[in-house]
């Protein structure tokens, strides 16, 4: 265990801190920024504050946490890309468990941290515009978490494809690609909850605003699923493989 | 400089760089013809002609597919030189540095207007498939698909130049990632908002102006690529 605990240590210190701050911070306040302006144009019946949130998530989930989700999977496995740093991690006496566990769990992490960080903007923009004391929290938190929840499974497949290639635009390629039909996936009800790239936003949407009414039940097992496969499949994969680079 | 184009071309010879080019109005077809053949007819039914509707409905992809393909098409051309640390070999050369640079901006407007020419098939398939119309207006298509090229390509070079001045590219691909998301949100004179601006037909949304964000796209681009270049040719390369 304490092996473990350094190992995610480690993989802390590798990392540039200066750059987490700039990916981390301007998706939050302009998405935030876009949810705010959109008040002025709330034509529904809906409460200020929720509609505000609901613009916030429509700029957020759809397309930058995913992506962003992305970038981190492929900073984190820049380090031993550029340097011929696997053969040095992997001829430690860690098993490769552990190694690819310590890569998840900073990915996880960061996600998380966005997710945060995407609250406290809010938070902000909620009181200077007079809001704060309408807001429900509860929703607020249950939508932060399950958001983060919803992204894992994409995060490990991200983490899989950007071990496999040494390219860095590749993995970063390929999950832009793959995010762009969300705008379609997004408003389709049979097919949108088995899209990897729309659950973030759909999980998101606070619920019964007549969005997009998934079952929670639906999305949450398509979400169960997709984790076990991305992570499983990942980390065996990771295991077994030969690291020649 | 053409045998600079000549070795670029085979240096990418072997990557996924075409199949990012496909890959775009490829995704872009499929989308629509999933788009039109839901709604079709509540789409041809706009009081609007056949052709503004096709485009209208392509502009809500296109401009973004092709700010964050340029973002990406930097990332992968540059990045191979980055990683294989193959600057220093480069640049032994006794090649200059101004058209090493100038190679890969040119090199990469060629795959961006491929991207923009495939776009002319596209709109024709979509065209003929859901019976839009008699005569198929080829030059329409030609337009439709090389305006927001033109109007890309200030984006483009900025993110070449950012792609090779920062040696990690979870940046580069960053920033661009944030500028195209939110292209709609900032003002028309940024680069960003150019593409979606350069849609060649009337549309009643404000800023939609061609005959100027085209030929803005076409001289910031080239102004771009040479400060790009310029700075390029005084610059230390960092070589590890």
């Amino acid at each position: 265990m304490m092996g473990f605990a350094r190992l995610i240590t480690g993989e802390w210190l590798k990392l540039q801190k200066w750059l987490l701050w700039i990916l981390l911070l301007p998706g939050p306040f302009l998405a935030v920024w876009v949810g705010s302006q959109s008040l002025e144009i709330n034509a529904y019946e809906t409460e200020d504050w929720l509609w505000m949130y609901m613009m916030t998530v429509q700029q957020y989930g759809w397309l930058f946490f995913p992506v962003l989700t992305g970038v981190f999977a492929a900073l984190i496995c820049r380090y031993e890309h550029v340097g011929g740093g696997w053969k040095h991690l992997l001829a430690q006496p860690v098993s490769r468990t552990q190694v690819y566990l310590a890569k998840a769990f900073l990915l996880a992490g960061f996600a998380a941290a966005s997710q945060v960080i995407l609250l406290i903007f809010y938070m902000i923009a909620a009181w200077l515009n007079e809001l704060q004391d309408t807001v429900s929290w509860g929703i607020l938190f249950k939508s932060a978490i399950a958001g983060w929840v919803a992204v894992l499974p994409l995060a490990a497949l991200q983490l899989w494809v950007s071990f496999l290639w040494r390219s860095f635009g590749v993995p970063l390629a390929i999950n832009i690609v793959l995010a762009l039909p969300t705008i379609l996936a997004a408003q389709s009800k049979e097919f949108g909850p088995f899209y990897p790239w729309a659950q973030p936003m759909l999980a998101m949407m606070p619920a019964g605003n007549g969005y997009l009414d998934v079952h929670t039940e639906t999305l949450v097992s398509v979400i169960l699923t997709g984790f076990l496969v991305a992570g499983i499949g990942g980390w065996i994969h990771f295991c077994r493989r030969d690291q020649s680079a | 400089m053409l045998r600079i184009l000549a070795a670029e071309r085979l240096k990418m010879k072997r990557t996924w760089l075409p199949v990012l080019v496909l890959f775009g109005p490829t995704g872009i077809l499929l989308s629509m013809m999933v788009d039109f053949g839901l709604r079709r007819d509540f789409l041809l039914q706009q009081p609007l002609d056949s052709w503004s509707i096709l485009v209208k409905e392509v502009s809500a992809l296109l401009p973004l597919t092709l700010l964050l393909g340029s973002t990406l098409l930097a990332s992968l051309m540059v990045g191979a030189e980055h990683q294989a640390s193959s600057w220093k070999h480069l640049l032994t050369l006794p090649l200059s540095r101004f058209r090493i640079y100038l190679g890969k901006g040119i090199q990469m407007t060629g795959w961006l207007l491929m991207a923009g020419i495939l776009m002319v098939p596209v709109f024709a398939f979509l065209w003929i498939w859901f019976e839009m119309g008699k005569e198929v207006p080829w030059g329409s298509f030609l337009k439709g698909g090389l305006y927001p090229v033109l109007a890309v390509l200030p984006v483009a070079m900025l993110q070449l130049w950012l792609s090779v001045v920062i040696r990690n590219q979870a940046l580069p691909v960053f920033i661009g990632v944030v500028g195209s998301l939110f292209n709609k949100l900032l003002p028309a004179w940024m680069p960003w908002a150019y593409p979606g601006n350069s849609i060649p037909v009337q549309i009643a949304w404000e800023d939609n102006n061609p005959a100027v964000w085209v030929p803005a796209g076409v001289g910031v681009g080239i102004l771009l690529l040479i400060l790009g270049a310029l700075h390029f040719s005084r610059r230390e390369v960092a070589t590890e």
